[in-house]
């Protein structure tokens, strides 16, 4: 009877490793960051996009997200060492006058902007900036010292849907920072 | 006789090595407008464009001279008229010089993607009018770019208006070349590429 039950567990562990590495296939990798830790991100390639990785070094890296569908925005993503922030600064934790500070460097950026806040599933603080026509949406995070930013750039002159957006948050929500197996 | 010889070998060297050093004298670029002088592969406006000698330019002519045109060690045609024996320093605008074998503006970029001159919409151009105006060539100079963010980009545009159709995104740390100074924005060359575009002067830094 053990005997059954352990064959059972051994094979319940080997399709669970079997879904796990299934899932992570699905994911491409994007670059390996290695100061304050290594880590490399892992996306999932948002439906009918190409990913084209434009810079990948150990503490920054860019690729965007092309569309053969005019109508669809292009994406941008950016990650970026930052000295200032602590390891382990995240949004929801950094002080009122840090996160007045980001929004500053936005209205340098364009004094057109529009700053909001949300979230992501797991409760990751985010920045939304945005232009009031819609034709640009910036989505900023902080995580483990780097700055990820995530800019979206409408193709259309009626500007971003809420479902585009929608999917770029669900797209950030989903984005791995894997560490090594030691 | 040997004398006679000798006088007519030395003579002929001392000729010759005039002659060379004038061919190799450094002379510049000094066009009427400011704007840089298109390099050709052959003496004359027909022949081929190969590439763009700017304002204020050190250039070496090798002697040759056809059809008003003067060969340049760097391998390249450009008219003769263009040359000038002393550095001409900043343009200084309001030159009565002529312009017919000059770069249309602030041209497209070598990759091919530009439908001439720096086009973009209508309306990027008409808010870029002021800074259309204030534009100037410079001898070319290198920038990195910069941001506030570590993961800020950096906007290359078809024309110097923020509205402007977008080129290309650059990292904060990214080696460019100005080429031309506006207003508030700066005509930038990538070396890498050859894209030729427009950003905002305080995302650069020399």
């Amino acid at each position: 009877m053990k005997k059954i039950v352990a064959i059972l567990l051994s094979l319940a562990l080997l399709l669970g490793c079997t879904a796990v590495f299934a899932e992570a296939d699905e994911k491409a990798s994007l670059g390996t960051l290695s100061v304050n830790g290594e880590f490399t991100i892992q996306a999932k390639i948002p439906d009918g996009y190409v990913m084209k990785i434009r810079r990948a070094d150990e503490t920054r890296i860019q690729a965007s997200f092309v569309s053969d569908d005019d109508t669809k925005p292009v994406l941008d993503l950016s990650v970026g060492l930052e000295d200032a922030w602590e390891p382990g600064s995240k949004l929801n934790n950094i002080s009122e006058e840090d996160l007045k500070a980001i929004e500053a460097s936005f209205y340098w950026d364009d004094p057109d902007y529009v700053i909001t806040y949300g979230e992501t599933a797991y409760g990751t603080k985010l920045l939304f900036a945005t232009l009031p026509d819609h034709s640009v949406m910036v989505i900023y995070s902080l995580y483990e010292g780097y700055e990820i930013e995530f800019t979206l750039y409408s193709t259309v002159e009626t500007g971003l849907t809420q479902e585009q957006i929608d999917a770029c948050v669900k797209f950030l929500s989903d984005i791995d920072f894997v560490a090594p197996q030691k | 006789m040997y004398k006679r010889i000798l006088v007519t070998v030395i003579a002929l060297l001392l000729v010759l090595a005039i002659g060379m050093s004038s061919a190799a004298a450094t002379m510049w670029i000094k066009t009427g407008n400011g704007k840089p002088a298109n390099g050709r592969t052959g003496p004359g406006k027909d022949y081929d464009f190969a590439g763009y000698f700017y304002y204020g330019q050190a250039v070496e002519p090798d002697g040759q001279s056809v059809n008003g045109y003067t060969y340049l060690i760097d391998g390249a045609w450009v008219m003769t008229k263009f040359l000038v024996n002393h550095d001409p320093g900043e343009y200084v605008p309001n030159s009565n010089w002529g312009t017919n074998e000059q770069s249309g503006g602030s041209s497209g970029s070598s990759s091919g993607k530009s439908s001439g001159g720096s086009s973009g919409s209508s309306s990027a151009l008409s808010a870029a009018s002021a800074e259309f105006k204030a534009a100037r060539y410079v001898t070319p100079y290198e920038v990195t770019t910069y941001h506030k963010r570590s993961s800020g980009q950096i906007n290359m545009r078809w024309a110097p208006a923020k509205n402007a159709p977008l080129l290309h995104s650059y990292a904060p740390g990214e080696k460019l070349v100005v080429i031309a100074e506006l207003k508030d924005w700066r005509q930038v060359q990538d070396p890498e590429t050859g894209w030729v575009g427009f950003i905002r002067g305080d995302f650069l830094q020399r």
